[in-house]
């Protein structure tokens, strides 16, 4: 056997011997770089799409996932670290015998980078894998050139990540002499004024917080994932709480209507052409009135114009404004909606007694109308810029120009019968198509559900790393605790105050994350939320406190709070006071 | 001197192990210590001396046989009544001092007592720390004091508690000459001062001879005494 054979024999043996740790290593590694692998494909994807269509930039949500993946990756690396210092920190006697024996600290390296790559790659090829199962699933144009780069770039990201995050353990490894111990915490190098006090009225907390102390960085990084982790997830799910399904359906079901009856237009059709053989008639009108429960219908009017010295079209529409009656077809007064987004980001900007010349597609004849600004409404939610009363519309065609028709129920006698009947009318009728509130309501409502869970599920997984964390914190200190443990029960502390004493750091740790990620993500939220409904102009984002996800998260919290107590009681009652002392 | 017995040890065994890899650590092991004798337990390595002092010392449970504490027999106390009786009944001398490495000199002394819920007697920790030569040391940690030092925070933090017995193993084995006279004459003082027992393990036979007796330890047997 040459050195490279045997250097990879100890490296194998050790990752025999380690199997539950480095199975755990693993599966973070597979998590985060099946993470990587499928939101770096969608972005990558997104972004070629955008590019098409000549959008240069990536997508607000991309940059939201982006950032979100850089948690999942210092999540991912503070985890690996904490778990490697655990397992080397162990085997601290091995590394003794084989510096003893001869090893050259360039040998310890070379079995510590062979570990590495036997744990690294299969993991990250699976994680890889699916994640590329995932990114061709997603529904966005798949490229292959793309899922290739983007399961390359996770593996070579997610190794450097791991690589920088163990350089610094596999370093003092290295240049660890044969009298050398690793300690697990930093011992204070100063004089400190004794607190006796402190250590008579609640020695396990004493003791804790002072554990928690000396542990220094560890302890900083530990909660910083936490917090992290607890942040992005609270955010996140604050904004997408935020969403009113119910407000969000009722901006197209205007004037609290509960079924749109609206033409349907031919792949070649023009609205203008539509409208000349409307579909909408007395008749039909007549017999919706007549359905029980139904209370009236608004219709919805509008002709297509655009001003004399441009092709762009707007809508000449109808709506609850207070509009001056027209003498005649060619001048025709108006209201404008300043707030509409359009208006707002156009060139064109008018005061009261404007006269706009323009051309109105009245149906079968194109009409040169001068429109008259005589008035003003402020509607940011609404898309609409010029509005006209009815009689006026009606003064300039003869046609019917209802291109919608709200029709509103009476609540007391509205059933489902309505609705069957309202769908029994429009039915064999291809030219025009029923809206349903309540249908439309529950599929919203549904798809909203889905992409909840599917960030329910992801800010699971993002804690689920600091949760290992947090539990591979419980163990390492455990692990670098077993001869103060062993002292302090010979001194005659029991076993609860043993657990006590363990628990308070992570309890501290546990609690500051959380008040720091409520603390901190509630204006986040806020401001996230305001900034979002600002931008897209609407009034169906506020605001909500994420109830459920804080329940959730606490009852995991409290689970995996449950498990390490257990753990730790469990490990004290198992290991005598002997070992533990003389270990 | 008073006569009684404060430890009683009768046919005590300890075995390791199982079927082929059994090992008997005591065989049959007999004796007892009067209050405020200071014995010293000598054996080569791996005769059982340690794990005699520590079934005495209520951490470790023998196999078969009693020891009695002040009539007591340990092995029948419950978990809570353990506890209790390591706290007030035993103070402990490690070879390698066993100090808790993040609390500070005073804070290692008083944990015992803390851990009781006892107030300790300022004087009695002056006197303590004094005759230990601590007082300039107490707000140090462990690791900035020599072998000697970090013994004597051991044998303060064994004697806070005022215990009727000082169960030290091996105290002297990572000292010097010199220091280890002076762990020695301390115990010697110790018992003179404030009348406790002092059970000591040792391989050192020039530390062994300071006691008051000397018991010989072999393959789990005692040799003579």
């Amino acid at each position: 056997m040459n050195n490279t054979q045997i250097e990879k024999l100890i490296a194998k043996r050790r990752v025999e011997k380690y199997k539950n740790k480095k199975n755990l290593l693993g599966i973070i590694i597979f998590a985060a770089v099946f993470f990587f692998t499928s939101i770096a494909i969608f972005c990558v994807e997104s972004e070629i799409e955008l590019a098409k269509l000549g959008t240069a930039s990536l997508s607000d949500v991309a940059y939201v996932l982006l950032v979100f993946l850089l948690v999942v990756i210092l999540t991912a690396g503070v985890s690996v670290k904490s778990i490697y210092e655990v397992i080397l920190i162990n085997d601290m006697a091995e590394f003794r015998k084989l510096k003893l024996i001869g090893t050259t600290s360039a040998q310890l390296k070379r079995i510590l980078k062979y570990e590495r790559k036997l744990i690294f790659w299969r993991y990250a090829i699976g994680g890889a894998i699916l994640g590329a199962v995932v990114g061709v699933m997603i529904p966005v144009q798949p490229y292959l050139s793309a899922i290739i780069g983007s399961m390359i770039a996770s593996i070579g990201v997610i190794y450097f990540v791991i690589s920088c995050s163990t350089a610094k353990l596999v370093k003092r490894i290295i240049s660890l002499k044969v009298s050398d111990d690793l300690d697990n915490y930093r011992i204070p190098k100063h004089k400190r004024k004794s607190n006796i006090h402190g250590l008579k009225r609640n020695t396990e907390s004493f003791l804790g917080l002072r554990y928690l102390y000396v542990r220094g960085g560890r302890s900083v990084i530990t909660g910083l994932s936490l917090t992290l982790s607890f942040l992005l997830s609270f955010v996140i799910l604050s904004v997408v709480s935020s969403f009113d399904i119910e407000k969000i359906v009722k901006r197209d079901y205007e004037h609290d209507s509960q079924f749109i009856i609206s033409m349907e237009r031919g792949p070649e059709e023009e609205y203008t052409d539509l409208i000349i053989n409307s579909p909408y008639s007395d008749e039909l009108e007549r017999k919706i009135l007549d359905i029980k429960g139904i209370d009236k219908i608004v219709k919805y009017r509008l002709l297509k114009m655009n001003f004399e010295c441009s092709d762009e079209n707007f809508n000449l529409c109808n709506g609850d404004v207070n509009v001056e009656n027209a003498k005649d077809d060619s001048v025709v007064p108006i209201v404008i909606n300043k707030g509409a987004y359009w208006y707002q980001n156009g060139s064109v900007s008018f005061q009261t007694g404007d006269v706009i010349e323009s051309i109105v597609h009245c149906g079968n004849v194109d009409k040169k109308v001068s429109l008259v600004v005589n008035g003003f409404i402020d509607d940011p939610y609404d898309l609409n810029i010029y509005y006209t009363s009815d009689n006026n519309l009606d003064t300039l065609t003869d046609i019917c120009c209802d291109c919608k028709w709200y029709v509103c129920v009476n609540d007391a006698t509205f059933t489902k019968d309505t609705e069957r009947m309202m769908k029994s009318i429009v039915d064999g009728n291809d030219r025009l198509r029923i809206e349903v509130f309540s249908e439309y309501y529950e599929q919203l409502k549904g798809v909203f559900e889905n992409v909840k869970i599917a960030i329910y599920v992801i800010c699971v997984i993002v804690c689920l790393f600091t949760f290992i964390n947090l539990f591979d914190l419980s163990v390492n200190n455990i692990d670098s605790r077993k001869k103060d443990i062993g002292i302090y029960r010979t001194l005659g502390m029991s076993v609860k105050q043993v657990v006590a004493l363990n628990y308070i750091e992570i309890g501290i740790l546990i609690i500051l994350s959380g008040f720091c990620g409520i603390v901190l993500g509630t204006p986040i939220g806020k401001i996230l939320c305001k900034t979002l409904a600002d931008l897209t102009r609407s009034n169906y984002i506020k605001y909500v406190f994420p109830t459920k996800y804080c329940f959730i998260y606490i009852s995991a919290i409290i689970i995996i709070a449950y498990i390490m107590k257990s753990y730790i009681k469990e490990y004290i009652n198992k290991v005598s006071i002997v070992d533990n002392i003389y270990r | 001197m008073n006569t009684r017995n404060i430890v009683m040890v009768d046919n005590l065994h300890k075995i390791y192990g199982s079927g082929e890899a059994k090992t008997n650590a005591l065989n049959g092991i007999s004796m007892s210590v009067k209050e405020g004798e200071f014995v010293a337990i000598v054996g080569t390595s791996g005769s059982g001396k340690s794990t005699l002092l520590h079934i005495i010392g209520g951490i470790d449970n023998s196999s078969e046989g009693k020891v009695l504490i002040d009539g007591v027999d340990i092995s029948e106390l419950s978990e809570n009544e353990m506890i209790k009786f390591r706290r007030d009944k035993i103070g402990y001398i490690y070879q390698d001092y066993n100090l808790i490495p993040i609390l500070t000199v005073k804070e290692n002394i008083y944990l015992p007592a803390s851990l009781s819920g006892g107030d300790v007697e300022t004087d009695y920790y002056d006197q303590i720390v004094e005759e230990l030569e601590l007082s300039e040391k107490e707000n140090v940690f462990p690791n900035e004091l020599s072998g000697g030092q970090q013994q004597r925070v051991a044998i303060a933090r064994a004697l806070i508690n005022k215990p009727d017995i000082i169960l030290a193993d091996e105290p002297t084995g990572n000292l010097d000459k010199e220091n280890s006279e002076k762990v020695v004459n301390l115990l010697k003082r110790i018992k003179a001062n404030h009348k406790q027992t002092i059970i000591l393990i040792t391989h050192d036979y020039n530390v062994a001879k300071e006691a008051d007796r000397i018991i010989r330890i072999e393959d789990g047997k005692l040799e003579n005494e």
